[in-house]
């Protein structure tokens, strides 16, 4: 009875432990992708029905824009269709580059995709029942940039109602799970996310439940994102998701492009 | 005349982009502390914080200009991104996945506190209007406005929000 529960909120939402730590760099990170939005904004404004072009050039500047600085801002490049090449994305392949401290050395000679030190790699092939990979093209036959009606004539979604004009949901229908979302479809860029059913791995065989040691031996290359995510950089403005949660393994995996509007 | 528009549009953006850029060095700590106290976790806060801060920045010289106060712009816009049906689907998925270790310090800094706790039990509306409320110092009205809601409906969440909390921290209470 003499906990006063108002003054109690009011006590918590003042706590210093609330206070969250910014990451260096976090400014450009924040300036980098809201400038990344705006081309990719006016590029579909301006060029109507072209969106392969706005693809590529949100996907080049995404990538060139990590090294510049608040003073130079990635509005300074022009027109946005005029702009930068995806030539950079390719460098993000698993065999590109070795983390320093991530997995063992002796994988460091492009063969790090090979399941050869970690057998648990290659079970997804033998799991039972199978779980289609998550690759870049898309999970099963739903593809990255399908459109609504061309996802929906798959037949493996079941739309649900989350009254977003900008985002349309959907769950797979092999992979029942009433909490979690699995596709998100733009009406205009088509599917832009797709967060794949448990036991889904990518082709490197890197999914839920995968160590981060596992991770980066699988992509080298990967990097961490201004949330802590590890995002493996793909083509075409695509990239792999990994989150850790609070824990030690992957717990959240998704395949989205940087055209979505479904989520943060 | 399209690309007329698209290169004054660009033009007003570009000469903004510095200012933007102060201003989220500003708001950042606030802003995070503030998604924090909406998502129940730093890590969501971050994203929260990222993502919203990107779209309003990608249109910083329009919310300048029809916003005016981009900060109070900001957090509203955190507000209802939060209570969004498809993250609140996705975010309550992945907290049911996380395993509770004290991996970070940040969030087990508040594994001991049972309001705490309870907030984060709550669904993400009813959390919403408790912060909007508590954090915020938002009437119900304001709050109403902000979420894009009626006053009844600010009014009942509230009324259940609280209601949730008191049970909560009567067991936890009676439980030690």
């Amino acid at each position: 009875m003499g906990m006063d529960i108002d003054d109690e909120l009011r006590r918590l939402f003042a706590d210093e432990r609330l206070d969250v730590p910014v990451r260096p760099g976090a400014t450009d990170a924040v300036v980098t992708g809201a400038g990344r939005r705006r081309k990719r904004r006016i590029a579909v404004t301006a060029a109507g029905g072209a969106l392969t072009l706005a693809v590529l050039v949100a996907g080049g500047v995404a990538f060139s824009g990590l090294a510049r600085t608040s003073s130079s801002p990635p509005g300074q490049e022009g027109m946005p269709t005029l702009s930068t090449t995806v030539s950079t994305t390719t460098a993000q392949v698993p065999t590109s580059a070795v983390v320093p401290g991530a997995g063992s050395a002796s994988d460091a000679a492009g063969t790090a995709t090979k399941p050869t030190s970690a057998g648990k790699l290659t079970t997804s092939v033998s799991r039972a029942p199978t779980v289609p990979e998550l690759r870049p093209a898309g999970f099963g036959k739903v593809r990255i940039g399908m459109s609504v009606a061309e996802a929906e004539a798959t037949g493996e979604l079941v739309a649900v109602d989350l009254g977003s004009a900008e985002c349309r949901a959907y769950t797979f229908k092999a992979y029942p799970d009433r909490d979690s979302l699995g596709v998100g479809i733009s009406p205009v860029d088509g599917v832009v996310a797709i967060f794949p059913p448990k036991g889904a791995r990518t082709p490197e065989g890197i999914g839920i439940g995968s160590t981060e040691a596992e991770l980066l031996t699988a992509y080298p290359a990967a990097t961490t994102n201004l949330h802590g995510y590890r995002i493996v950089k793909l083509d075409g403005g695509k990239v792999y998701s990994f989150g850790f949660g609070q824990g030690k393994s992957v717990v959240e995996f998704s395949l989205y492009t940087d055209k979505q509007m479904c989520f943060g | 005349m399209i690309t007329l528009d698209v290169a004054h549009a660009v033009e007003g953006e570009r000469a903004g982009m510095d200012e933007f850029a102060e201003f989220v060095s500003s708001a950042m700590p606030g802003l995070l502390r503030y998604g924090h106290a909406l998502t129940g976790n730093p890590h969501d806060a971050a994203d929260l914080v990222q993502g919203v801060l990107e779209k309003i920045g990608s249109r910083w010289s329009s919310v300048l200009r029809k916003a005016g106060d981009p900060l109070a712009y900001t957090r509203r816009s955190m507000a209802n991104a939060h209570v969004s049906r498809w993250r609140r689907t996705r975010r309550e998925n992945l907290v049911s996945e996380i395993p509770e270790t004290p991996a970070n310090q940040v969030r087990y800094a508040f594994e001991d506190e049972p309001l705490w706790q309870a907030l984060r039990s709550l669904p993400a509306k009813q959390r919403a209007v408790v912060v909007l409320r508590y954090y915020e110092g938002l009437s119900e009205a304001e709050i109403a406005h902000t979420l894009g809601v009626s006053a009844g409906t600010v009014k009942s969440q509230a009324s259940k929000a609280m209601a949730t909390l008191r049970t909560r921290l009567g067991a936890t209470a009676e439980g030690r």
